[in-house]
């Protein structure tokens, strides 16, 4: 009895320690969506929708304003305190329809969102492409699963001012795209991460390359394989330790994605993506720049020849890597991004200086570097009242952050 | 709980203190002992590998060694070390992952009755994870910081130095989330 | 990956109830009291007048003080930054009139730094007791090292309860105890990454067995669960990760 006792104890303390932390699946409205009756709204009919929206209906979840932006795959809404909204669209007849899910970003909560552009609210001219854009969407949203049963209603404020639709504003997502941590539905630095993060308003990525064993360099963030960011497998240590035969066959990341190349996600960007921008963190593997920058090289080809204006650049966060660089024949051709002084950027001739965003918006060493044609982008902002005081004030080209709808949102809605 | 055990329960408990009261005190002990332990047996791997699972090979002889402060009361202090392996893991052809572990834990030991012992550890381990086949050996060694063990033993004296017994024992290795239990022969000598 | 429900099938174990677990821990308990105990005959030690977890009503003006270790079980989310070290852990106990005891805490990991500080009343039955407090905590954290320059204030609500059962020579505590942030701030060099105030942060349950480990010099085991948003240790990366964890903690502390 007692050694049953005793084995109950320890079998639930061992459940216990098992326990993944957390997962959040996206809620769906499954298989009898009205959107699979529906005919899809082309891309003309979908920039009708954007603008800056007000709210009514539940205003304390979304506040009294929204953006809502079209990207690649989806209809983005998002508001000043990281609740976004990711809808898919289509009609019928004259009445546009809008599902999807919603999310805080900062915390935990999802669920259902469904909303309609009714035929004398804008539907008629989403879907024919003229009119006024007298626009009010109506419906609702709901916690998880749930049938939404909240009442939302966006109506049309104003577009977005020339400011934002003119300027390049590059709103950089960490890890690839999004953070496993954030309980994203795919894992950060993967294929599928790049494919899933223009959903959140995210017009380029960071990546962290690593250099594998037989000096292929490969993505991933961690200093070591761990159940944080990679499913349970027999491999342990230094993700560098393994060859990317190894890394491949024995680990999956946390979602099940495998691991990949340097080469396979650049050309997925390249090929699939209308990202423009590539921040290659380099985590400082010795060798590794003389490995990245051949393939960095092809990539910006093969971009170039299928027309893609992106800017695809080799990070240099420390001396290591920069004398590593400045060794590197001819290094004044890799377009690179300098993380230390401006100094040290016009030493290797980068492309783009990057300094942490805790050294203040630097106003004048950010108009030198303009100047001197560079773009000037800061590291690493997710505070939603930094990421407003940054874009209005700063003079930077972009930022990077963990919460790209944040920035998409205070981008968008500057008059 | 039937009626049954209940009774049984009772009457073991009604029944002890007139058991050890016929026995010369065979708890009591003289100040500050020491207590040098070795234990060898089966250890088996809690299975949660969510890669190569059907592969792995969980079950392994294990060693472990301990020392114990051993004052006049029920409570002892120690450290504990030992050698298991956790997995292994056919891969390749010829190929194989594996993964073993030295904990080096600060353990508290409570006698419950006599020579029966309810443990509890917590500290570090250093993991060892090797492939070997196919291509060159890799070996990687992992710092583990947040380390536990829950143990139960019966260590019977022989004689005023010499003790066997057995112990049950789950460890879990904090920073690979793996929890594996042994069952071991063991042999202290009290010193 | 285990879950609850193989605990119901047939022929593992029989339907899990809590009756099952505590009839035979206190049968267990009752055969260890029954047990002679070392020196038996010439013992008078009680552990009540030798225990800091038990929350029994220390006598008027005793002081007693504790030094241990705790050893900490972050979340896998929280591993990339978290330092990951035991705390370090003084424990103080004041005894006061009219049933009333004074209690303050402070656990440290260098970076990270809490003190806490709070009155108790307590009341008895035979061998159980219960006392209620509330504790005032400040917490300090400072990281500049690896190119950080932050730094965290925080000040904390710690409502607690403890119901206690003793034996003669050993004491049995259950502690809970709800957790309200009321000011957070943190910064990154001098900007003010983060300012909350108010907040309900979660609770905490802890379990505590204390005896003698040599003479009459008591030691304390606790286990204990931080059911948490904002766990203090792990100040660092509070801003980015706003939910809720479980994080064990093992203690083991002397009392001197």
């Amino acid at each position: 009895m007692k050694i049953k006792i005793f084995l109950a104890i320890m079998l639930l303390l061992a459940a216990y320690g098992c326990k993944k932390d957390h997962t959040l699946p996206i809620p769906s409205a499954g298989p009898n969506s009205i959107l699979s009756q529906t005919h899809p709204l082309k891309i003309n009919s979908k920039l009708l929708l954007e603008g800056v929206y007000n709210v009514s209906g539940q205003t304390e979840m979304f506040g009294d304003q929204v953006i809502v932006k079209n990207n690649r795959t989806n209809i983005l809404i998002a508001n000043s305190d990281g609740k976004y909204i990711v809808l898919e669209s289509g009609y019928l007849d004259s009445v546009v329809f809008l599902q999807g899910y919603w999310r805080n970003g900062y915390g935990d909560e999802t669920g259902l969102v469904s909303l309609m552009i009714g035929k004398d609210e804008g539907g008629t001219m989403v879907v024919t492409g003229t009119g006024t854009q007298n626009i009010v969407m109506r419906g609702a949203f709901g916690n998880e699963s749930n049938l939404p049963d909240k009442s939302l209603v966006l109506s049309y404020s104003r577009p977005f001012s020339e400011k934002a639709k003119n300027t390049t504003y590059h709103i950089l997502a960490h890890r690839g795209g999004g953070r496993t941590s954030d309980l994203l539905p795919v894992s950060e630095n993967s294929i599928a991460m790049v494919g899933f993060t223009e959903r959140l308003g995210s017009t380029g990525i960071e990546i962290d390359v690593r250099l594998s064993k037989d000096s292929i360099p490969f993505l991933y963030h961690d200093g070591d394989l761990n159940i944080r960011l990679t499913q349970k497998g027999p491999l342990a240590g230094p993700p560098e330790n393994f060859t990317l035969n190894q890394l491949k066959t024995f680990v999956r990341l946390i979602h099940g994605e495998t691991i990949p190349s340097l080469e396979e996600l650049l050309q997925y960007t390249i090929d699939s993506t209308l990202l423009s921008f590539v921040y290659m963190d380099m985590k400082g593997d010795p060798g590794s720049v003389s490995k990245v920058v051949p393939i960095q090289k092809k990539m910006l080809e093969r971009a170039a020849e299928k027309g893609r204006d992106i800017i695809i650049v080799m990070g240099i966060p420390n001396d290591d890597v920069l004398n590593e660089l400045l060794a590197y024949p001819d290094y004044t051709s890799v377009p690179s991004l300098c993380e230390l002084t401006v100094d040290d950027v016009r030493k290797a001739d980068a492309r783009v200086w990057a300094p942490r965003w805790t050294l203040g918006t630097q106003d004048d060493l950010v108009a030198q570097m303009h100047a001197e044609g560079r773009l000037a982008v800061t590291w690493t902002i997710d505070q939603p009242s930094w990421i407003r005081d940054y874009i209005n004030e700063g003079q930077f080209d972009g930022l990077l952050t963990n919460f790209p709808y944040v920035v998409s949102y205070y981008h968008y809605i500057q008059q | 709980m039937t009626r049954k055990t209940i009774i049984l329960l009772l009457l073991v408990c009604a029944l002890q203190p007139a058991a050890f009261a016929s026995k010369k005190d065979s708890t009591k002990a003289s100040l500050n002992r020491y207590s040098l332990a070795i234990g060898a047996g089966w250890v088996h791997y809690i299975n949660t590998l969510e890669i190569g699972a059907d592969m792995a090979n969980i079950n392994s002889a294990g060693l472990s060694l301990k020392f114990f402060w051993e004052p006049e009361h029920r409570l002892s202090l120690g450290l504990e070390s030992g050698f298991y392996r956790l997995y292994a893991v056919k891969g390749e052809p010829g190929g194989k992952v594996t993964m073993s572990a030295v904990p080096l834990l600060l353990n508290v030991r409570m006698r419950i009755v006599d020579h029966f012992h309810l443990s509890a550890g917590a500290g570090l381990a250093l993991m060892f994870n090797n492939i070997t086949g196919g291509e060159e050996k890799i070996s990687s060694t992992i710092l583990s910081l947040s380390n536990y063990q829950f143990s139960a033993s019966y260590i019977y004296p022989l004689d005023r130095h010499w003790n066997v017994g057995g112990e049950f024992k789950f460890i879990n290795f904090g920073k690979t989330a793996d929890w594996l239990y042994t069952l071991q022969v063991v042999c202290a000598v009290k010193l | 990956m285990f879950t609850m429900t193989f605990l119901k099938q047939p022929g593992i174990f029989r339907p899990f109830s809590v009756s099952r677990l505590i009839l035979p821990f206190l049968l267990l308990l009752q055969s260890t009291a029954a047990f002679p105990q070392e020196k038996a005959r010439s013992d008078t030690f009680d552990i009540t007048a030798n225990s800091m977890r038990y929350p029994h009503q220390i006598k008027k003006w005793k002081f007693m003080i504790g030094a241990g270790l705790q050893i900490v079980k972050p979340p896998a989310d929280l591993l990339e930054s978290a330092i990951q070290a035991p705390l370090v852990n003084i424990h103080m106990t004041f005894g006061l009139p009219w049933r009333l005891s004074l209690e303050a805490d402070l656990s440290t990991i260098l970076v990270s730094n809490q003190i806490a500080i709070g009155p108790r009343i307590g009341y008895g039955f035979k061998n159980f007791y219960f006392n209620a407090g509330w504790d005032g905590a400040f917490v300090y954290g400072q990281l500049r090292q690896g190119g950080f320059d932050n730094s965290t204030r925080v000040f904390i609500q710690y409502p607690n309860l403890s119901l206690g059962y003793k034996l003669k020579k050993m004491a049995f505590t259950l502690k809970g105890e709800a957790v309200f942030v009321t000011r957070l701030i943190q910064t990154s060099g001098d900007k003010e990454l983060t300012r909350s105030k108010d907040f309900y942060n979660g609770i905490t349950v802890g379990f505590y067995l204390e005896q003698r480990l040599w003479k009459n010099n008591v030691f304390i085991f606790g286990i204990k669960d931080n059911y948490e948003k904002y766990y203090w240790p792990t100040w660092m990366i509070y801003s980015t990760f706003n939910r809720f964890y479980h994080i064990p903690e093992l203690s083991f502390m002397w009392i001197l």
